[in-house]
């Protein structure tokens, strides 16, 4: 897989395949992050082409440079706050653990929903999730560590109830 | 450490990242308390589930319909890009010297549109091209006959053949044709083709002893073009030996232009050489 420099510099070569490895290599991510930040699995494709579409229409303007990865994240993370795809009501946490992530992450408002998203789904560093998040370092921390906080009680309640 | 900074340290502290005597202190404090520990036990059991199944895979059929969708828009900017980076590798000295040639051939048109029958020697391709533009030029008249270089004249002085110049014709219909060069690649752009063009461009690849690649060097297969696919880009490595006869088969194609190879190309083995296919429906 080429590295994000490469690639950049084919999609401005006009090299045709180049955007569709980009979206080889990033899909599930993005659709990961749409889905958990959603909870519903059409809307989220939804959101994630239409993420891939933006980082499309914006990638001539790249610098060769750019983390891919990272500015991929950030466009999703600028599109699922502008767009007001909230993740609906907390089902009940059950057996399947895809649906007792969601509910366990619909607890959460969306700012430590989207750092917890980014540190704990799909495995970014903190410095990373401060990155794409646009916060100080002690900021994201502090969101990770309250969304954990949040998330774990709601588990252990669940857990009571069950 | 009491029992609420420890409660705060819980996430630094299985992300392993306290300095050793805190990471120490919220251990003591975690075994000392009930609730702390009950909370230290559900973040680990929360942190376990988000890892392990928090992770959703695209969609099947997800990189299809995206980039179909891709497909139907145009990239804004593409063509500007496309000139400024071939403007970037066009020497100042050589736009000086072009910019000097359009300056002569506007001033050879205007005399051409007063003096009946006066045509100008053979002119270098690239100063040519410029004066199809050139030509229509406002202002072009004012041009004094001093600056014109040698002319002669070949039409009767009553002709009344049009004192326009004639459009330049593609290269390749009359002119030389471009020589096939080892060392310096080409790539051909294959406008108006039809949705058949890469299976041709497959089967002199077959003929030619070569493969169709993509920049990595992955063979790649052709496919009919269509609306919705419209432009394909691939490469086609042939022996160096057989390179001149896929050169003159290419050209043998109306209104081919090839220009440099200067871009990315896929890796090549000894003695081979490499073309670059782009076919337009």
């Amino acid at each position: 897989m080429p590295a994000s420099s490469n690639l950049i510099r084919q999609f401005h070569s006009g090299e045709p395949a180049a955007f569709g490895l980009l979206v080889s290599e990033h899909q599930d991510d993005v659709y990961t992050l749409c889905l958990r930040v959603i909870g519903d699995a059409e809307r989220a494709e939804a959101a994630a082409e239409t993420i891939f579409l933006t980082a499309h229409q914006a990638m001539h303007r790249l610098d060769p440079e750019t983390q891919l990865k990272q500015w991929i994240t950030q466009l999703a993370v600028s599109h699922l706050e502008s767009s007001d795809e909230s993740l609906e009501p907390a089902d009940q946490i059950g057996t399947d653990q895809s649906a007792t992530v969601n509910a366990m992450l619909g607890g959460l408002d969306m700012p430590f929903r989207l750092a917890v998203i980014l540190r704990d789904v799909l495995g970014l560093s903190e410095a990373e999730v401060a990155t794409i998040l646009d916060l100080p370092l002690g900021t994201a921390r502090s969101r990770i560590h309250r969304g954990r906080l949040t998330i774990s009680r709601s588990l252990v309640g669940s857990v009571e109830r069950v | 450490m009491d029992s609420f900074f420890a409660r705060n340290r819980l996430s630094a502290y299985l992300d392993h990242t306290l300095p050793r005597s805190e990471a120490e202190a919220v251990a003591e404090a975690v075994a000392r308390d009930i609730s702390l520990s009950a909370d230290l036990r559900a973040m680990k059991r929360a942190l376990t589930l988000l890892s392990e199944s928090g992770q959703a895979p695209a969609p099947t059929g997800f990189h299809a319909r995206t980039m179909a969708s891709v497909a139907q828009r145009p990239v804004p900017g593409s063509q500007v890009a496309w000139l400024q980076r071939r403007l970037a590798r066009v020497p100042t000295e050589l736009i000086a010297v072009v910019g000097a040639a359009i300056i002569i051939m506007v001033a050879l048109n205007s005399k051409d549109s007063t003096d009946d029958g006066l045509e100008v020697q053979d002119a270098p391709a690239a100063a040519v091209q410029p004066i199809k533009n050139s030509a229509a030029a406002p202002g072009s008249k004012t041009a004094s006959p001093e600056s014109v270089p040698a002319l002669k004249s070949t039409a009767p002085p009553a002709s009344n053949e049009p004192k326009s110049r004639p459009a330049a014709k593609p290269r390749g219909a009359d002119s030389a044709p471009i020589a096939y060069d080892a060392a310096n690649p080409l790539a051909y752009r294959i406008l108006h083709g039809g949705d058949q063009v890469l299976y041709d461009i497959a089967t002199l690849a077959d003929e030619t002893g070569g493969r169709l690649v993509d920049v990595h060097g992955k063979l790649v297969s052709p496919h009919s073009l269509s609306e919705a696919r419209s432009f394909s880009q691939l490469y086609l490595i042939t022996h160096s030996d057989r390179a001149a006869n896929a050169h003159q088969r290419l050209m043998a194609r109306s209104g081919m232009d090839p220009y440099p190879l200067d871009g990315p190309k896929p890796p090549l083995d000894a003695g081979e050489v490499v073309f670059l296919i782009e076919a337009q429906l």
